[in-house]
């Protein structure tokens, strides 16, 4: 959540960068209204997947993550407008979480 | 300016001050957390117990005290609360005890990437240690805090010296202290990615719904650079 509080921040930038960002969990509609309003400041569109169905296509399935209940792992990736995977970040611990910079470093160099 | 030789003399009858945590990092300046109403009271316990060496060093560090805002005390709550495997509804009653487990954290994490020894100080009141105690005894598992524990426990002999339940008090938080940095520094991983790496490959499409109720298509967004995060949820 820390991560996306800082997309909300910069969400200027991402715009410079056309850069379409696309939110994920496992959490209901409910809840993913509340992050979209509290946490993304309106800025971006929270996506809903409490079947997990999007999160295991893309392989990043941590199951029974929280109290039993299958989420995802903290991961960002990034795609091109062919469609094609140019960077997958997946978080290793709890702590784990990529900076903005290291984001936008990697969305610039992907676009040179 | 000099200081009384029993501080806990002086100052066992006052209001408690707030939970104060000390890190002193390896080759550097000492490091004192503490809110800015006392800073005093913190420094003069610093200086008793761990030979704190001078006001001068902890003026400096006040102005780095970046551990205290509002900002970084919500962004703990964020991270702990809405991203991690530790319970959703942090028990704490007030800002000063999640204040004092923030600091806890912070100089853990900065000081076990600087391989630094700790030092953990808290002055709270007896009721407050008990509340304390018992307030952030859900961060205690996982593993040992990454830096030189040990090193603290012939410092921290002194406190036997100290005036019967102050000295017993202070024990007692160094010791929750520690058993809090070190669940909250856990480095627990999380399990490997079924697809640790897909770069270069067509990303799968799909359909979701959006808080709204409208359908998103990725397939929609062809041409347009498109950043997936995939957050642990259960906000």
């Amino acid at each position: 959540m820390t991560e996306l509080r800082e997309f909300a921040r910069q969400n200027d930038e991402l715009e410079k960068l056309h850069v379409q960002l696309v939110p994920i969990s496992v959490d209901d509609r409910q809840h993913a209204h509340d992050v979209w309003e509290k946490v993304a400041e309106e800025n971006f569109a929270i996506l809903s997947d409490p079947g997990a169905t999007v999160i295991r296509k893309f392989g990043l399935l941590h199951e029974a993550g929280h109290g039993g209940a299958d989420i995802a792992l903290r991961t960002t990736i990034l795609i091109d407008p062919d469609g094609r995977e140019r960077w997958r970040r997946v978080s290793q611990s709890v702590p784990d979480i990529p900076s903005w910079d290291e984001t936008v470093t990697m969305i610039k160099k992907a676009q040179e | 300016m000099t200081y009384p030789a029993n501080i806990w003399t002086k100052t066992r009858h006052r209001r408690p001050p707030t939970p104060s945590v000390t890190v002193e990092t390896t080759g550097a300046s000492p490091v004192v957390l503490a809110s800015q109403r006392h800073r005093h009271d913190a420094f003069l316990r610093a200086k008793e117990a761990i030979g704190f060496a001078g006001r001068n060093e902890f003026r400096t560090v006040e102005r780095r005290n970046r551990f205290a805002r509002p900002s970084a005390i919500h962004d703990f709550i964020e991270r702990y609360r809405m991203d991690s495997d530790v319970e959703r509804s942090l028990p704490f009653s007030s800002i000063e005890e999640l204040r004092c487990c923030y600091a806890v954290a912070s100089t853990t994490a900065m000081a076990s990437s600087a391989g630094a020894k700790l030092w953990f100080i808290s002055t709270s009141s007896t009721g407050n240690a008990s509340r304390l105690e018992s307030r952030i005894r859900f961060f205690a598992k996982g593993d040992r805090p990454h830096c030189r524990m040990r090193n603290l426990l012939p410092r921290f002999a002194s406190f036997e010296s100290m005036r019967g339940s102050h000295g017993q008090l202070l024990r007692t938080i160094v010791l929750v202290c520690l058993t809090a940095s070190s669940a909250v520094t856990q480095t627990t991983p999380y399990p490997k990615p079924q697809t640790p790496s897909a770069v270069g490959q067509l990303a799968p499409d799909f359909r979701l719904k959006n808080q709204g109720g409208k359908v998103f298509h990725l397939a929609a967004l062809r041409g347009h650079w498109v950043l997936l995060f995939f957050y642990r949820g259960y906000w």
